[in-house]
């Protein structure tokens, strides 16, 4: 309970909204997004059921292939938030959006069968959020959606924008104002965006999980809103991919700032405040990650990676060939607790006894303790591991191709 | 006259005639069956060598990564080679790069980091090495002359002229100098390559050299010669001389994407049997194949099975009488196949949404874009459109039962979503859909839902259709712009263009150059006044890069063009959707400030010069209809330079071979630098071809014609020619020979038989003489007004320095030749495109960088424009230049109001570093062309913008 109590002090409203019940209830779990769930899984697992859910349609291609001018190649994606068909977990239930067929699909976790389906009218890209009985989905479409998580039915939708204005896009016809940050609920409020281009405002909009009655209204110009939003003990953190992500008071949804020196749409706020990002530049050489205190000082860079999961103080990351346990806090000759060759990982999560690395041919699971590989597993079908989560000692593996595999002990 | 040209026959897709049939997946890089090799060396029995000296100079090597030639041979490896260091190589140096050494890649690169050595990507294992660059870091280390020669070849079998060497090269330009001599049975070396300022950098590539072996030489001996001193390197692996020849296409092949997972390579070569290897990835070899028979030299192999997002190597080899020629290795990449996924259409449609669904197909205006049905019984119209159509389907209703029931039987058909979206109709007076992004639309339930001053708001302007029962006569359709026409037994009222809307057919807008085409764009003078229309593909992951002044993208009859790296892409210019596209590995030509671009449009065709020919494409469909031939002299020696059209008149110009500029990597590639070997990419010969007939009618040629000068106009075409300057004076059709500029004659031709209107002497350089000076850019604008001659002169003194500073000079022609004014305009600076800036001529104005003249005097107006960024080249509408507007948001795309000077921004939006965005159709287009730039948070993406007023739904005013 170590990890909980943690959490606990930085306030009540960080917790995910489902813990007790052992859900993965939201993007990356919690509000922190952080990827550490209480659980523990047993290891080895067997594939249980397999969703292919059609190809995902991104909302953006891919980064241009290179700086050719500078001479610099192998530039990374920041605005890579909808690769696969990321799930959330609450009770028997398994919940994803899709961009195939704009719908909102909720699994039977034990059998992958389908229970319900909702259609919006534009592709989902982010999963729910479960609060309290009800699902929360966001469109590109405009519109958030309430829906009852057990029936899939719509209880009440907000529309983000006051204008309804929809455009052509990649063989969509899409909001000028979708909604492209996973629904965030701290502390009873839900929160959520609507943006597109620097040129049209965009809205930032708090309101009751349970009547969609708006706490707040925030309209902020010349910014473009995507990727999960996230939140640390007072702050709402909101990336925008190619630029520095945007920060607002939790109450009021006024603007309070920058991360400067960060960018992309991989972000997450430690169990002690700290924040780790992407750069703010597709430039840099190497594919990093900062991790900042909370008045955004540097304490750390890590090279060569894309994504990391931190709790009980170590931070689990991959750099160059090997994932790292690395003990935040610690002199720099005693940080290094363990290193170990693994793949690329597109992402990493941490049950309370292993980490989960997704990489480009299936899953790998090592020990928290030392490194040691407990467990790993081929994907059908050849999509590169982009999403995971854990729930009733099951793993739920979302892949590039718009397959959910679920496997069991 | 005699016509030089040959009848071409037109193609079509029915006429393509390969059979392809899938094998078995089997190895094959193509190198071994039905050639014959001679020999080879990789160098690779040195990777198990010891280093047999310390690393004394090199800080980042362990002493075992390289080797000398003597070492190795002591070592028992490369017999019978020899390395020369000549007569004045220096003496001291570096010793592990005093002449051709060996060393791994990885531990050559790491000799100094940073300078792209490591960009060597076919070198392996151990590469052979001549370095002056690193040589030169200790003293006597210069000059670099050195020699490496291979053992005597046994070519007594081979027939005479059968040979090639092929062998993987990587040369870093500057002031070096590499030949390849071969000398037969000890007889004086003959040179068959040679490498030197002009050869672009090419960090790695594969060099085939035609060997014409005599037919009594039984031996041979190939020598690599490397002379420099602290200039950069050359480097090279997998050496090779076999019999083998290259393939060569009489048509340049093309992948197209029919649907998800496949790929069509399509090709034409005077054989009657060939072979594709292709497979994942960068190893060399080719896991799969297909071949292919063919009575007419059209092939077309279908590949299917293809992964999604994955890059294939492809090689093509040609078989006749039992030889098997390769060509060389070309890719395509799968994520740019964004097709639509192939549906099933659904059972017992009735007799009357049959008739429907084929005439809503026969009366589109193109293959793919939105369909919009308004008013839903069951959905199967929808579902018949998406199965026989490559549209997406908006299907949209009030009643919430049928919106469900329809959802739901479209999901269990695996339609929704990606094919057909199911959305609420909501206010029908008062749709959320943007203003004219339908291509069609219509009624599943008889009678629209919707009234016709909305629909109408609705249709894409220049072909979006109204699909009826019968016409109508009401206020909404009196007040529209469009017509009525019988369509069966249905009526269809299409919509005509917006009123004051353009094409862009050329890469100035005009054939006249002009970078003004008369565009109104609704009147907008301010982004304000612009709204987004669509946004989407092609992204970021598409193009080359912002810097090597590409073509720019075309627009005509409602469809968008635009290049990316060896690929093309049509789209619906109305709503983004995506037409075709094609990988093609021969398309790419850059530096255009200094040549002409590869393509220009109209309403029906794309045409577009590859290599030798000049494709016309269905601008529709993308099918290839046509492929021009050269005239006959230049036929096996040239490719084609110019391009452009008017009327029933296409023009064309020869280049010699390979003139064309395409590399792209480093600010080398950006063609910016003041007076540094700054080329001009000429034409020896000139010719006009008959649209409607596809043969040729004239052609012209008395000198070296500049690229950038040639402009058409009302039947007239003007350039500027050079004609003292002798073939043999020149060595490419890349002049950077002072004396071009000394001798000109400006030239009017009659666009349809190539006869001369009139010619004068001149323009003449101020500053430029044979020694000294130089001009940085040439155009030649043609309007109403006559013919403008600008060049672009640095300013040098007496002694020949550049003073950081020059001018534009213009001279106008009139229509008879006379000249009626000239003028000159300051640079506004020497950097960012600045200096070599194309000219905007509007009906009343001439706007230099940065002044502004008048037409018709030539006077300028005493002022300018900005504040302006550069690198982009400006173009005009009606009430506003576009260009980058320095400044605020690291001076994203803007607009400059002509009236007031005011400018604005679109924020984020990084236009490239020569011209990616086109005020075409009524919008403003703007396919991506910034992404690569890591200078801010750029939007990465393709986007239509339109003016607000023609966009009624636009509510918001936000800037």
């Amino acid at each position: 309970m170590k990890n909980l109590f943690k959490i606990f002090l930085l306030g009540i409203g960080l917790l995910p909204t489902a813990l007790l019940s052992e859900d993965w209830p939201t993007y990356r779990y919690d509000s922190r997004r952080s990827g550490v769930s209480s659980e523990a899984l047993d290891l080895p697992l067997s594939p249980a059921w397999r969703v292919q859910g059609g190809t995902p349609r991104q909302a953006w291609s891919g980064p241009a292939k290179w700086d050719a001018y500078s001479g610099n190649s192998g530039l990374q994606s920041m605005r890579n938030f909808d690769p696969c068909y990321y799930v959330t977990i609450s009770g028997d239930l398994v919940y994803y959006g899709s961009s195939h067929d704009n719908a909102v699909h909720a699994l039977d976790r034990a059998t992958g069968k389908e229970r319900w389906v909702f259609f919006a009218e534009a592709p989902v890209r982010l999963p729910p959020t479960i609060h309290d009985g009800i699902a929360f989905a966001g469109s590109d479409d405009g519109y958030l959606y309430a829906l009852d998580a057990v029936k899939g039915t719509l209880l009440w939708k907000d529309r983000g924008s006051p204008d309804d204005r929809r455009i052509p896009s990649n063989a969509s016809m899409i909001s000028l104002w979708p909604v492209r940050t996973a629904p965030l609920i701290v502390n009873d409020h839900l929160y959520y965006t609507a943006s597109l281009t620097p040129w049209e405002s965009s809205w930032l909009i708090s309101l009751d999980p349970r009547t969609g009655e708006r706490h707040f209204t925030q309209e902020v110009s010349n910014v473009t809103l995507q990727g999960a939003l996230l939140a640390s003990a007072d702050t709402l953190i909101a990336p925008q991919g190619r630029s520095a992500p945007l920060l607002y008071e939790m109450k009021t949804g006024k603007p309070s700032g920058t991360i400067g020196h960060a960018g992309g749409v991989f972000c997450l706020v430690t169990e002690d405040n700290q924040f780790i990002s992407g750069p703010k530049s597709q430039k840099a050489k190497d594919s990093q990650l900062f991790l900042t205190d909370s008045k955004g000082a540097r304490i750390a860079t890590f090279n060569d990676t894309t994504c990391a999961v931190v709790t009980d103080g170590v931070a689990y990351h991959h750099t160059r060939g090997s994932l790292k346990a690395l003990a935040l806090g610690s002199d720099k000759e005693k940080a290094s607790q363990w290193s170990v060759e693994t793949p690329v990982p597109a992402e990493l999560i941490v049950s309370s006894n292993a980490i989960f690395l997704g990489h480009a041919g299936g899953v790998h699971a090592y020990s928290r303790k030392d490194g040691t590989l407990l467990w790993e597993t081929s994907i059908p079908g050849g999509g590169a591991v982009h999403g995971l989560a854990i729930s009733e000692k099951m793993l739920f593996v979302s892949d590039s191709l718009g397959s959910i595999h679920a496997f069991r002990p | 006259m005699q016509s030089p040209f040959l009848p071409v026959p037109a193609l079509s897709l029915l006429a393509a005639l390969g059979s392809a049939t899938a094998l078995s997946a089997e190895s094959g890089d193509g190198t071994s069956s039905g050639v014959v090799t001679y020999f080879s060396e990789n160098f690779d029995s040195l990777s198990d060598k010891p280093g047999l000296l310390p690393f004394p100079s090199e800080p980042n090597g362990d002493g075992t990564d390289w080797l000398d030639l003597p070492k190795a041979q002591a070592g028992g490896a490369l017999e019978g080679w020899k390395m020369t260091r000549n007569a004045g190589h220096g003496e001291g140096g570096v010793v592990e790069w005093s002449g051709w050494t060996f060393a791994s890649p990885e531990s050559w690169a790491a000799a100094a980091p940073g300078q792209r050595r490591e960009k060597f990507a076919l070198g392996k294992n151990v590469i052979a090495v001549a370095d002056s660059d690193e040589f030169d870091d200790r003293p006597g280390g210069k000059p670099f002359d050195a020699t490496l020669t291979t053992p005597s070849i046994d070519i007594s079998r081979a027939k005479a002229g059968s040979l090639t060497l092929r062998f993987d090269s990587g040369w870093q330009a500057e002031s070096q100098t590499g030949t390849i001599t071969v000398s037969y049975d000890g007889q004086a070396p003959i040179e068959v390559l040679r490498f030197d300022e002009s050869k672009e950098t090419a960090y790695s590539e594969t060099v085939r050299v035609p060997l014409r072996n005599p037919a009594s030489a039984a031996k041979m001996a190939i020598s690599w010669r490397k002379t420099g001193a602290n200039h950069w390197w050359w480097v090279i692996d997998n050496i090779e001389v076999n019999d083998e020849q290259p393939a060569t296409f009489s048509v340049q092949p093309r992948v197209g994407f029919p649907v998800p997972g496949s790929a069509t390579i399509s090709w034409q070569a005077p054989v009657s049997k060939a072979i594709v290897y292709y497979g994942e990835g960068k190893g060399k070899t080719l896991s799969e194949k297909t071949e292919l028979q063919s009575q007419d030299g059209r092939f077309e192999a279908k590949l299917t099975g293809l992964g999604t997002a994955t890059t294939y190597r492809y090689r093509i080899a040609l078989l006749q009488n039992g030889k098997r020629r390769l060509s060389e290795m070309f890719e395509f990449d799968t994520r740019f196949n964004l097709s639509p996924a192939a549906v099933s259409a659904p059972d017992n449609l009735s007799a009357s949404m049959e008739t429907l669904a084929r005439t809503a197909l026969e009366t589109t205006a193109d293959q793919n874009g939105y369909l919009l049905i308004l008013g839903l019984k069951d959905g199967k119209l929808a579902s018949t459109l998406a199965a026989r159509s490559r549209f997406h389907i908006i299907a949209a209703d009030s009643d919430p039962a049928i919106l469900g029931a329809v959802r739901k039987t479209l999901y269990d058909a695996g339609i929704l979503g990606h094919r057909v979206s199911v959305v609420s109709l909501g206010d029908p007076k008062n749709t959320s859909w943007t203003d004219g992004f339908a291509d069609l639309i219509l009624s599943e339930k008889g009678s629209l839902p919707v009234p016709d001053e909305e629909c109408l708001r609705l249709l894409r302007p220049d072909g979006g259709a109204l699909l009826v029962k019968s016409r109508r006569s009401n206020s909404a359709f009196e007040k529209a712009r469009g017509q009525w026409e019988q369509a069966g037994t249905l009526s269809l009222f299409r919509r005509k263009e917006l009123d004051g809307a353009k094409d862009w057919t050329h890469q100035y807008g005009t054939a006249g150059n002009a970078s003004y085409t008369g565009e109104a764009l609704g009147d907008v003078s301010a982004t304000s006044g612009m709204t987004v229309q669509w946004i989407g593909h092609p992204g970021g992951d598409f193009g080359i890069d912002r810097q090597p002044r590409m073509p720019a993208p075309l627009a005509a009859k409602g469809r968008l063009f635009h290049q990316g790296m060896d690929r093309l892409v049509a789209l619906n210019a109305f709503n983004g959707a995506i037409l075709w596209s094609y990988e093609i590995p021969s398309l790419r030509r850059l530096n255009v400030a200094h040549d002409s671009s590869n393509w220009c449009v109209d309403d029906q065709h794309v045409y577009l010069a590859i290599r030798d020919r000049l494709w016309m494409l269905d601008a529709k469909s993308g099918d290839l209809r046509h492929a021009l031939l050269l005239p006959a002299k230049e036929r096996k020696t040239h490719d084609w330079g110019f391009v452009a059209q008017e009327d029933d008149v296409i023009v064309g110009s020869a280049v010699q071979a390979n003139s064309a500029y395409r590399d792209f990597w480093g600010d080398a590639a950006w063609f910016d630098k003041v007076g540094v070997a700054v080329t001009q990419v000429c034409s020896d010969r000139l010719f006009g071809y008959r649209k409607s007939t596809a043969k040729g009618i004239w052609t012209y040629g008395r000198g070296l014609i500049l690229n950038p000068t040639l402009a058409l106009h009302d039947g007239k075409l003007y350039f500027l020619e050079n004609r003292s300057l002798k073939p043999q004076d020149i060595s490419s059709s890349r002049i950077s020979d002072r004396r071009l500029w000394l001798d000109l004659t400006t030239v009017c031709l009659d666009a349809k038989t190539g006869q001369v209107i009139w010619e004068k002497p001149g323009p003449k350089p101020v500053h430029l003489t044979e020694k000294v000076g130089f001009v940085q850019a040439a155009y030649g604008i043609a309007t109403s007004h006559g013919y403008l001659a600008v060049l672009s002169e640095g300013t040098v003194n007496e002694s020949g320095a550049y003073q950081k500073k020059g001018n534009f000079r213009c001279t106008s022609y009139g229509q008879d030749g006379a000249i009626q004014w000239s003028t000159e305009s300051p640079w506004g600076s020497d950097h960012h495109g600045i200096h070599i800036t194309h000219p905007v001529v509007t009906e009343d104005r001439l706007y230099f960088a940065p002044q502004i003249h008048d037409i018709t005097t030539g006077k300028p107006l005493g002022k300018g424009y900005g504040p302006r960024r550069g690198c982009s080249t400006v173009v005009a509408t009606k009430n506003s230049l576009m260009f980058r507007v320095l400044g605020e948001g690291n001076s994203p795309l803007g607009l400059w109001n002509k009236d007031t000077g005011s400018v604005s921004r679109f924020m984020r939006i990084r236009p490239s570093c020569w011209l990616n965005t086109i005020p075409a159709q009524g919008m403003l287009l703007i396919p991506e062309g910034g992404a690569g730039c890591s200078c801010g948070g750029w939007m990465e993406t393709s986007i239509g913008l339109i003016p607000r007023v023609n966009s009624s739904s636009a509510t918001s005013d936000s800037p």
